[in-house]
């Protein structure tokens, strides 16, 4: 035929999709999308907290893309498909944003090579993990190494008062001030070096976080209902017990903290491992906050986001169960 | 005389872009070929049994096979396997007719129409699926209480009722008036898209100007993919109308509702005139998109020469619409009635689908409310009683969740592939079941003359049978 301009062809499928707007609904598009929403996070994280964070990112995605590549490789799948999909990454990035930004580079590689690979390519890979793998590493490296694991900055998230903290290191921690009371004080005069004060520093990464999120609701990448829930439960159950006690955690500290957000809107919004339907999700966002809530007021670990993650993760089931339609 | 109403979208589905390519200009006439081919396959692309044999004369109308009517007369020159439209690409023995120019006519209905009639015409769906007409209407029972012409038309990419209202309405009103005559519907109801504007306006004018019996109304509903299914839409304007949904074993015929489409009606309209229904409209899309009116059983190479539409290298012919239609690689097949597309698109790679994430899309976009991630893990664990309790038998293989996935999983083609080896696996069951108690019986039967031979008691003796075995060797005929 002649050449020259492109000939007319009827309708295809993929115009089709294009047309109704559905292209960028790819699986990696989505994995690009919640790395390219940690960014505002990141950039808080490693402004106003510690800049080893990006080193830390750097260490863990790379680590999980090697992990990934070789168990495809043994596995005997296609391995640049596979970790093309940016699925891998994404894990690394989440961890690498769950732990102490000190903590020696070679736990940040263990707990990545168990997150990848024990959490996920054991039990087959993408769409197969029943735990977020990100969280299994988590859980692991805090178990395993709890003083780096609890070790934070000096400028560090006041919520992790933690009971492990070697007190000749850091004052702050020994003091029952909350953040705001700290932030008050300095500023009416008590300036002590930093002009943004831990608290702050760490409900601004908060809001980072939150920015992020919102923008995913926005694209519709994630869907509202398991963060909706589970901040809500969170807010409910820290109102409920500042009625009971002045000790208790203020809502702020409670709802703005780092882990709080990061895990509403970028843990529990796995959909691999969390409930399939909307009405599932908020059954999950609500669990994850009940269980968060529990082991921060009457357990001894500071960070009770992780273990919630992963006892919800096992609920997943039955939940779906429920809450599947019966045609 | 008619009356607007509006309805809200069907549940589920998605919303496309109008895309009805060939209404700007009249419809082609394709020229009707020298030879005329009639796959003798049925609704679910079984083998019919033929009615004729080669060189066997032939007029217009006559049936060649239950359902199958010769569009032309002439006679047959042979009977072989040959490609027909349908997504497995296999052939089926079918009737080649030499045609003649007598058209000599089978049978000339009169008015009033009855169920006979069309049951001779071998009249059968025209929206796609091909269901026999005659079947759906006997089933319809005393009472009818809706009359539903589909007129949604939802995919893009086809055009053809839309065109047929552009082009002859008096038809379709004829076909209307016929079978309200017929059935005798407690209302009668057209249900049309939205956004077929000119089309509608054509209604509007022509139904004012009718003398129908009773009213007509238009139901317009919002353009939504796939509001044009047949349950899809029956659930609608049960919705609209305050009624229960349709229960997962009902058909519309048990309520009382016929629904039909657009051409069908058309169809027998042209019947009740004494006319043959031996042409329908396709949209043809491709290189020059325009509507052809054919001849069943044309090849679809000849529609596509014609109308300049040829395929090149690095296109594929597809039969139907993007999403409900299928690549079919043979153009010697013929048109057949549920031919209602004919596209010419170019060949692109798919993209690999990817594990499912569980992302959930796909749910909220099933419009017969079933759970496609579901069905997907189901398919691949090959569970098959998991699949049917999940409503596996409901999919209307749409394309919706296809659409939406994105990883890109073949969810539609493993369903119906599913669906298939449920078919295939129950009619093994079925005949396991049957050998068995034929064994069973036999066994039986070995073991009572075993004990007799034991015991020395004589058989009980099968009267019928010894009474049989008398009267043949006494060679009398047997007593009434």
């Amino acid at each position: 035929m002649s050449g020259g301009e492109p000939r007319r062809r009827a309708l295809d499928l993929d115009t089709l999709r294009r047309a109704a707007g559905l292209s960028l609904r790819t699986t990696p598009a989505t994995m690009r999308a919640v790395l390219w929403a940690l960014v505002p996070g990141t950039v808080l994280y490693a402004v106003l907290i510690d800049i080893r964070v990006i080193l830390n990112l750097a260490v863990a995605m790379l680590a999980a893309t090697l992990c990934e590549a070789m168990a495809m490789h043994v596995r005997r799948r296609p391995v640049l498909a596979t970790v093309s999909d940016g699925s891998a990454a994404l894990t690394g990035a989440l961890l690498a944003l769950s732990v102490p930004p000190g903590l020696p580079l070679w736990q940040l590689i263990l707990g990545t090579t168990i997150a990848t690979l024990l959490a996920k390519q054991v039990f087959g890979g993408l769409g197969q993990n029943p735990f977020n793998p990100a969280m299994v590493g988590l859980a692991v490296l805090l178990v395993s190494f709890p003083a780096t694991m609890t070790h934070w900055p000096h400028s560090a998230d006041p919520q992790l008062a933690p009971i492990f903290q070697d007190t000749t290191r850091t004052v702050d921690a020994l003091t029952a001030q909350t953040p705001l009371d700290r932030w008050r004080e300095q500023a009416r005069g008590h300036s002590s070096g930093d002009a943004i004060t831990p608290g702050v520093a760490w409900s601004l990464l908060g809001l980072g976080w939150l920015a992020g999120g919102l923008w995913l609701l926005w694209r519709r990448i994630i869907s509202w209902h398991a963060p909706v829930a589970m901040l809500l439960t969170l807010t409910a159950c820290h109102g409920f017990a500042a009625l009971f006690s002045s000790e208790a955690l203020s809502l702020s500290t409670a709802l703005l903290s780092g882990a709080t957000l990061f895990g509403a809107f970028f843990i529990i919004t796995d959909p691999v491992s969390g409930a399939a339907t909307p009405r599932g999700r908020i059954l999950f966002g609500v669990g994850v906050a009940l269980i968060t809530f529990a082991i921060r007021q009457f357990g001894s670990w500071p960070e009770g986001l992780a273990f919630a993650v992963l006892i919800m993760n096992g609920a997943v089931p039955l939940i779906d169960r429920l809450d599947t339609p019966r045609p | 005389m008619s009356a607007n109403t509006t309805a809200p979208r069907i549940t589920g589905g998605i919303e496309l872009p109008r895309y009805k390519p060939g209404l700007d200009a009249p419809p082609v006439e394709i020229t009707r070929p020298d030879t005329l081919i009639f796959p003798l396959a049925g609704y679910r692309g079984e083998p019919l049994p033929a009615r004729v044999h080669v060189g066997q004369a032939v007029r217009q109308g006559q049936l060649l096979a239950d359902g199958i009517v010769a569009t032309n007369s002439g006679h047959v020159q042979d009977l072989r396997e040959h490609p027909f439209a349908h997504p497995s690409g296999l052939s089926v023995p079918s009737v080649f007719l030499q045609c003649d120019s007598t058209d000599a006519i089978d049978s000339i209905s009169a008015r009033p129409l009855s169920l006979e009639a069309i049951r001779n015409a071998g009249i059968m769906g025209h929206g796609g699926a091909g269901f026999s007409t005659f079947n759906k209407l006997a089933a319809v029972g005393e009472q009818c209480h809706y009359l539903l012409i589909n007129a949604a038309e939802c995919e893009p990419g086809i055009a053809c009722d839309e065109a047929l209202l552009l082009t002859d309405i008096d038809g379709v009103l004829c076909g209307v008036s016929a079978l309200m005559d017929l059935l005798r519907p407690s209302e009668t109801v057209l249900v049309i898209e939205q956004d077929k504007l000119k089309a509608r306006k054509h209604l509007e004018h022509a139904l004012h100007i009718s003398d129908l019996p009773r009213a007509v109304s238009i139901l317009d509903i919002q353009a939504r993919y796939p509001s044009g299914a047949e349950r899809v839409l029956v659930d609608l304007v049960l919705r609209e109308r305050a009624h229960g949904v349709l229960a997962r074993h009902e058909r519309p015929t048990h309520r009382g509702i016929v629904c039909l489409n657009l051409a069908t009606v058309h169809a027998i309209g042209a019947l009740a005139n004494g006319q043959m229904a031996n042409q329908r409209l396709v949209t043809v899309d491709g290189r020059r998109p325009c509507h052809a009116r054919v001849t069943l059983g044309t090849p679809i190479r000849h529609v596509l020469q014609q109308t300049g539409n040829l395929p090149d290298e690095g296109d594929y012919l597809r039969i139907g619409g993007p999403l409900s239609g299928y690549e079919h690689a043979d153009m010697a097949a013929p048109v057949s009635v549920h031919v209602n597309a004919l596209s010419v698109a170019a060949q692109s790679e798919p993209r690999p689908p990817l594990p499912c994430i569980r992302c959930g899309d796909c749910v909220p976009v099933c419009p017969v409310g079933l759970y496609p991630q579901q069905l997907h893990s189901l398919a691949q664990a090959r569970d098959d009683e998991g699949l049917s309790r999940q409503g596996l038998d409901h999919c209307i293989a749409c394309g919706c969740c296809d659409l939406v996935c994105p990883s890109a999983i073949p969810l539609t083609a493993s369903f119906r592939e599913a669906q298939r080896q449920r078919t295939i696996s129950q009619a093994q069951d079925q005949a396991s079941a049957a050998a068995a108690a034929l064994h069973a019986r036999h066994n039986a039967r070995k073991q009572r003359d075993a004990n007799r031979h034991i015991t020395g008691d004589k058989a009980p003796g099968n009267s019928a049978v010894a009474s049989a075995l008398a009267r043949a060797r006494r060679k009398r005929t047997p007593k009434a």
